[in-house]
């Protein structure tokens, strides 16, 4: 009797927190799937709501469109010049990308890994750009790439670009390089490989998930 | 200066590599200083050309009276002295601080639990979410600013027409055009789109803490809640340390939401330093004024990271000891 007792509570017991679970479970899913959904709905509205006429969009702003109307990108493409921005926009992302990439990755290594005089002054010296808006830089900035020649060209704006992403890409790479083991590249002077090559053969590679992440951040 | 984040670690000194039958070149772990001065070079003179020396001639022009002429007349620190007693200023570093405050609670602490949900074992599709979560921060911040301002539109936005669609057509407002909450609907959308920034950040943290740390705590019967209050909070706060920054950092400069969304609107209530700035320079073309704006957010930046810091200072005296 008494033991049947303890029995049934304990079957009680493990559905009640099998319940639990599963409603935890349910819950939390919920949760996060309702997160992600709010992170990408703003941007697939407006992917579908440019099928859309204005006529229609105005009547019914969150239904789908009737039909697939490309009006609107024929207007873009044959009106504007969005093409030659694209084109303008790819490549200063990628050449910035690249540079603040590569820029910051070879200061990261040696702010991080060695203590030189002035290292601590240089690592605030970069990090002060964060806190300064690019445009509130934009006078004096303009002038001194007037005065020396700079301007109008079309690398004129991967200067900036580049410049203003160092500092967060600075702060993220330093502590990720920070934390790999220095036995790699103790390893690799054992196998005879030189100062560079180690730096960009071994370190750059390991480094390269994360720096990529600084990098692209700022630029778009 | 009050901006050195960094993790604590313990710095091992390279191994004396000095095994028999092994050739070394010392160089290969320790280069000549000359050898760091050359790489670090290229970096250094970029950005002190691009960010410290415009800093300088801001400095420099915040001195003067200037609106783009010839004339350029040296008035001192008056300056400083008009800077002081603007109200439109103040009221942007206000707003400047709402948002950081609402950024800080919304990014760092919604990523926080968000993370801390992918990291239990109940959640399906982690990689999917994390992949989503940062979708937003890839887009650039005058498409954010734009897309949600058709979100907030009043005859057509996305908001209003939601409500419409639950019969609640009387709480429909033109979110955009109410001074009051005005700071609120536009900060939405900054954290919005940072938010799987700092997730990302934050999950990469979590991950290199160690599994058995947890199980132990599992034996000893925590729950996920006693976890992440009592074990990733703490293992994970030299990095919540450097998103405080970054989150400070980025708002302090905000820009591109504001401007696209609401321009500063209605009157001022929505304006932003930056903004103000951006404003006074190109609108007033007052230079020499617009400078000493400029100074005076580096100085304001500067002076919020370093009280952040002021608790941070104490963890990282613990770590060295």
């Amino acid at each position: 009797m008494n033991k049947n007792e303890t029995r049934t509570n304990q079957v009680k017991f493990e559905t009640t927190n099998k319940v639990r679970t599963l409603t935890a479970t349910i819950i939390s899913n919920f949760i996060l799937i309702l997160f992600s959904f709010t992170c990408v709905f703003p941007i697939i509205w407006v992917l579908y709501s440019s099928f859309k006429t204005q006529a229609e969009f105005m009547l019914n702003p969150v239904g789908l469109p009737s039909r697939l109307n490309f009006a609107n990108y024929f207007q873009v493409l044959t009106q504007t010049n969005m093409d030659l921005y694209m084109l303008n926009s790819f490549r200063n992302t990628v050449l910035a990308v690249l540079g603040i990439l590569l820029l910051s990755f070879i200061s990261c290594y040696f702010l991080s890994r060695f203590r030189f005089k002035g290292r601590n002054f240089l690592y605030n010296y970069f990090v002060i750009g964060m806190l300064i808006p690019l445009h509130a830089l934009l006078v004096p900035l303009y002038i001194q790439f007037k005065n020396s020649h700079l301007s109008n060209h079309w690398y004129t704006l991967l200067f900036p670009y580049i410049a203003f992403g160092l500092p967060i890409a600075i702060v993220l790479v330093e502590s990720y390089i920070a934390s790999i083991p220095r036995e790699l590249e103790e390893a690799a002077a054992i196998d005879g490989s030189s100062f560079s090559r180690t730096l960009f053969g071994i370190v750059l590679p390991v480094t390269t998930p994360n720096s990529s992440y600084g990098s692209y951040h700022p630029v778009f | 200066m009050g901006c050195g984040y960094r993790h604590t670690y313990t710095r091992t000194p390279f191994l004396p590599l000095k095994r028999e039958g092994v050739k070394l070149k010392k160089s290969a772990l320790h280069p000549k200083s000359g050898t760091i001065l050359a790489y670090m070079l290229p970096t250094f003179l970029i950005y002190t050309f691009v960010v410290i020396v415009p800093i300088i001639s801001a400095i420099r022009l915040s001195f003067y009276n200037w609106s783009g002429g010839k004339k350029i007349t040296y008035i001192g620190l008056n300056n400083y002295v008009a800077l002081l007693k603007d109200n439109v200023f103040w009221q942007s570093f206000r707003n400047n601080i709402t948002i950081t405050v609402l950024c800080f609670i919304g990014q760092i602490g919604l990523a926080f639990i968000l993370a801390s949900f992918l990291q239990t074992r109940m959640i399906k599709w982690k990689s999917f979410h994390r992949i989503v979560a940062y979708f937003p921060a890839t887009i650039s911040a005058v498409v954010v600013g734009f897309v949600w301002s058709f979100v907030y539109n009043y005859d057509y936005g996305l908001i209003n027409t939601v409500l419409g669609i639950l019969n609640l057509s009387k709480w429909a407002k033109p979110w955009l055009d109410n001074p009051d909450s005005i700071m609120y609907a536009v900060s939405i959308h900054i954290i919005w789109q940072y938010i799987g920034f700092y997730m990302v950040i934050i999950l990469a943290a979590m991950a290199s803490i160690e599994k058995s740390i947890y199980e132990m705590a599992e034996i000893d019967g925590a729950s996920g809640f006693q976890k992440a209050i009592s074990i990733t909070l703490p293992m994970i706060k030299n990095t919540l340390a450097v998103t405080v920054m970054l989150c400070i950092s980025g708002n302090m400069k905000i820009f591109d939401h504001i401007y696209t969304m609401t321009g500063g609107g209605p009157g001022n209530s929505s304006m932003v330093m930056a903004l103000d700035v951006y404003k006074t320079t190109f609108i007033k073309s007052q230079y020499g004024y617009a400078s000493a704006m400029s100074v005076g957010i580096l100085v304001l930046s500067m002076l919020l990271i370093f009280i952040t810091r002021i608790p941070t200072m104490s963890w990282r005296k613990e770590s060295d000891d």
